[in-house]
């Protein structure tokens, strides 16, 4: 059992959700390791739609968009099912641009809030027959005699199995495997409402045989869904056929693939494949796949609590800028968010790739650094709801006499007290040039402001 | 295992580095311009990416049959909807397949770039694809940024040459010569050990932040600049925050320098929409900039832009639609950049357009016939361009033999994307490409 201290309640709620409030800190400090886990695993799904209409306006978009970060932002008991949110819409990566419908990205939306930490097995199934994914990967032109292979190759590239084995040394499909599973996943349209369904008059009937010449070898009129709305029985579905795929060595590929995406996401690059088959055990007991099993596993593995674990990722645009303001106690309406957002890469609706946004250093080029280093500042100088709103009075401490006081404050809240170098730190209070008269409006407006401002702009705040 | 490293020293480091000095970079070295600064008077390079894996069969097009290879016949067959008729492939018409002699052209949208093909500025080079295609965008992009066909990603071709050619010892950075004009950096600039490079998104809004009402930018700056000196140094951090304190001593010691840079010079790439327009004038800015009389030059002359949507699995178009529009904006593009190069130095007496080579690259060609949705599905065999006043204009390498796909449906190729960068290396840039390039050697193309 790791020792439950504030720098483990910031670790735990910076991943399993954006970030934590000093009142947060203190709440789950007293609440304990276990009952925080659960409090954050163990919530119903959120049925929760954004305002959206059939329109492929940019504006209407941009309300979409503004709605979600108050969620991601504002959510408390539901801030995993947020961060998760965005684990799939990064994972099952959509464009706007592409899809050119809002009505279609708020379902989707949805959908990963209402199956993103249920059954996997549902979830894939609901991204098969999604209207925005049908549009994206061109999905509902996949028909009988006229395959298009576009989804039928990412479903096992990047949604279920991935181009190699856990070592890299086998590769898990052929050619031939896409134009069978693409066969197997035709018949899928869209409905004048923007809902995706199974029309059986364009599903290609045909025997199609996956993974052929391998023990797990499936043959038959396999297809996703029976005409009724029903998922096919295990041995017709690909869904499942998919789930069983082994690699030489009889490791389920599946649950490897996917607990190493999220301990990437969540922790740090290149876990072993002991660790991943750990954190995934449960979630493969009795075949049950239920995501929320393998994030309460995740979340309660000693390893999650390393050093290691604790200081080599980078924090993503939406981690940056809602645990700043979570930290500082800011506030906004968020109109402009998914603007700043945008310019530090993160376009939500928008990512750059059906592969996702590329995660890790890629965020702090030095074109994005500049992008972070305006947000921090937009944030530091927050007067606006509209916009942010910051009370730098409420981040001077009571007690305070000297600038040291209010630059410890500031990065305690943001929890980079520890890693910040002496040095840095010192720049830091020298910027204030001595000054400490917390009621001149001098102080308080230019240099508690800048200094909030530069403490945004270390490289720490974007460490995690 | 650091691969670049064991590769350097295998291939004897930099014992190739005197190799004679090809024509055009001999022009440039003697530039009336090179007196001015270290690096001014050097070769140019942009590479110019083509996301999503383009049609190479609807790029250059075949416009008949040859005495053998029924090339037009094939491409008839295999295309029902997305086939360009002969009758629209008269204008752009380049000439005839060099070794199965039947007539080529490039795509109507591509008009520019035959009008630059016809003055020699632009070879057009067949086949380029490696064994073993990998059809997933994203592990080909990789082997394309990487030059090795192995997984998993290691570090990028052009940033072992940055790392072999512009070392850094802390406290000294390397100098600064590359910029990528996308906002965040391509993988081909990634190096074991951190390269130097400068990613720009707007190079308009490139200065540091400050709060409107209450002002403060000196003492910020100078607060900041303190601070990063701390970070960057590996005494006081080490592991990510070191790598973040570097790249942001960097952005610090550079915003200077690069918010000087104007964008706003009445370039005739302003008149061309679209984003690739947008970011070519990026690149235009930096190197105008270092050569005007006035002002300090930056020195950042290898450039990486992107120009996504080639992944055109349906209504790929014809002579309109979707690949036609990107081509139109392709085209439009580096026409109008070289027609800037040339009025700058015009201008300022410089020789940029003699000293830019452009080379355009994409992860993989398409699959020979369509698909049911009006377009293609992933395939191989694409062509590339280099664009430029030093080229050695004309058409490299034959078309594959459409009729004769490999069992998959795909093109075979005859020249190894290797063999691209191996000519920029040897004869662009000057340098020993075998210790840079896995399964050296790679046989130089005589494009540039």
């Amino acid at each position: 059992m790791v020792v439950w201290d504030e720098g483990n309640v910031r670790h735990l709620l910076g991943r399993a959700g954006f970030g934590a409030t000093p009142s947060d800190v203190k709440r789950y400090l007293k609440r304990g390791q276990a009952l925080t886990v659960e409090t954050l695993v163990g919530q119903k799904a959120s049925k929760a739609k954004g305002p959206s209409k059939p329109s492929s306006d940019n504006a209407d978009l941009t309300k979409l968009a503004t709605w979600w970060c108050k969620r991601m932002e504002k959510q408390n008991t539901r801030r995993l099912e947020e961060k998760m949110v965005l684990f799939w819409h990064d994972h099952f990566a959509t464009q706007f641009s592409v899809v050119k419908n809002v009505r279609q990205m708020a379902s989707q939306n949805s959908t990963f809030r209402k199956c993103g930490m249920g059954d996997m097995r549902t979830l894939i199934w609901e991204v098969t027959r999604d209207a925005a994914m049908l549009d994206f990967l061109d999905g509902k032109t996949n028909r009988n005699g006229q395959l298009n292979e576009n989804y039928g190759r990412e479903l096992m590239e990047l949604f279920v199995l991935g181009v190699f084995s856990f070592d890299g040394s086998e590769e898990n499909y052929t050619q031939t495997d896409v134009v069978e599973i693409s066969k197997a996943t035709t018949g899928f349209q869209i409905n004048d409402k923007d809902i995706g369904f199974f029309n059986p008059n364009r599903f290609d009937t045909s025997q199609k045989t996956m993974f052929a010449g391998k023990s797990f070898e499936a043959t038959g009129n396999l297809g996703v869904e029976d005409g009724q709305g029903n998922l096919l029985p295990p041995d017709r579905n690909i869904i499942d056929i998919l789930f069983t795929h082994t690699d030489s060595a009889g490791n389920l590929t599946m649950p490897r693939f996917i607990g190493r995406k999220l301990w990437e996401y969540f922790v740090y690059e290149g876990p072993d494949e002991t660790l991943i088959d750990d954190i995934t055990s449960d979630f493969r007991a009795g075949g049950g796949y239920v995501i929320s099993d393998l994030l309460r596993s995740l979340f309660l593995h000693p390893e999650f609590y390393s050093e290691q674990a604790k200081t080599s990722s980078v924090k993503n645009p939406c981690e940056y800028l809602f645990g700043a303001m979570r930290a500082l106690e800011a506030k906004s309406k968020h109109t402009q968010t998914p603007a700043g957002l945008k310019e530090m890469g993160m376009e939500l609706f928008e990512p750059p790739s059906v592969n996702g946004w590329n995660n890790g250093l890629p965020w702090l080029s030095t074109g994005q650094m500049l992008a972070r280093f305006e947000v921090g500042q937009s944030i530091a100088g927050g007067r606006d709801k509209n916009l942010v709103l910051l009370k730098p009075t409420k981040i001077i401490p009571k007690d305070a006499t000297e600038p040291a006081h209010v630059v410890d404050e500031i990065l305690t809240r943001l929890g980079t007290a520890d890693s910040t170098p002496a040095g840095a730190r010192q720049a830091l209070i020298d910027y204030f040039g001595g000054l400490n008269d917390w009621d001149d409006p001098y102080v308080v407006e230019t240099k508690v402001r800048g200094a909030i401002a530069l403490a945004l702009q270390l490289p720490e705040v974007n460490l995690q | 295992m650091k691969i670049s490293r064991r590769r350097l020293l295998q291939g004897g480091a930099l014992t190739g580095a005197t190799m004679a000095i090809p024509g055009p970079l001999q022009r440039a070295l003697f530039a009336p311009n090179q007196a001015r600064a270290s690096g001014v008077g050097e070769p140019i390079l942009v590479m110019v990416q083509l996301g999503g894996g383009n049609d190479g069969l609807n790029t250059v097009i075949p416009v008949n049959d040859g005495p053998v290879y029924p090339q037009r016949t094939e491409y008839d067959l295999a295309r029902d909807t997305i086939a360009i008729d002969p009758a629209d492939l008269g204008p752009t018409t380049i000439g005839l397949d060099p070794e199965k002699d039947n007539t080529l052209a490039l795509h109507p949208a591509l008009i520019e770039l035959k009008a630059m093909f016809d003055a020699g500025k632009v070879a057009v080079i067949q086949g380029v694809a490696y064994e073993d295609q990998n059809l997933s965008h994203f592990r080909s992009e990789d082997i394309w940024f990487d030059g090795e066909r192995v997984a998993p990603f290691s570090d990028g071709w052009f940033g072992r040459y940055l790392e072999a050619h512009y070392p850094a010892v802390f406290p000294d950075p390397a100098p600064l010569v590359t910029v990528d004009v996308d906002g965040t950096l391509s993988k081909m600039f990634v190096c074991q050990g951190g390269c130097n490079v400068l990613a720009v998104k707007k190079l308009s809004q490139f200065e540091l932040p400050d709060d409107p009402v209450a002002p403060d930018a000196a003492a910020k700056k100078a607060a900041l600049e303190a601070a990063y000196a701390v970070e960057a140094d590996p005494a006081a951090t080490s592991g990510l925050q070191n790598t973040v304190g570097g790249s942001g001593k960097i952005l610090l010691d550079k915003i200077e320098e690069y918010e000087q840079i104007d964008t706003n010079w009445g370039s005739n790439l302003g008149g061309v929409s679209g984003s690739l327009a947008k970011r070519l004038t990026e690149v235009a800015s930096i190197i105008r900039h270092d050569v005007l009389p006035t002002t300090t030059p930056v020195g950042a002359r290898y450039f990486h832009v992107r120009l996504g949507g080639f992944d055109t699995h349906t209504n790929q178009g014809g002579l309109t639609g979707r690949q036609a529009s990107l081509f139109r904006q392709l085209s439009q593009s580096l026409s109008a950049f070289y027609q800037d190069l040339a009025d700058i130095d015009a201008a300022e007496g410089s020789n940029l357009a003699e000293r830019t080579l452009a080379v355009t690259f994409s992860e993989f060609g398409r699959r020979v016939a369509e698909n049911g949705g009006g377009g293609t599905d992933h395939g191989c065999g694409s062509v590339l361009f280099a664009v430029g006043d030093c080229v050695n204009g004309g058409i490299y390498g034959t078309m594959p033999d459409i009729g004769d796909p490999d069992s998959r449906g795909n093109l075979k190729h005859g020249y190894d994307f290797r063999q691209v960068y191996s000519t920029i290396l040897a004869n662009w840039l000057g340098v020993s490409p075998d210790p840079l390039l896995p399964e050296s050697p790679h046989a130089p193309i005589a494009f540039v």
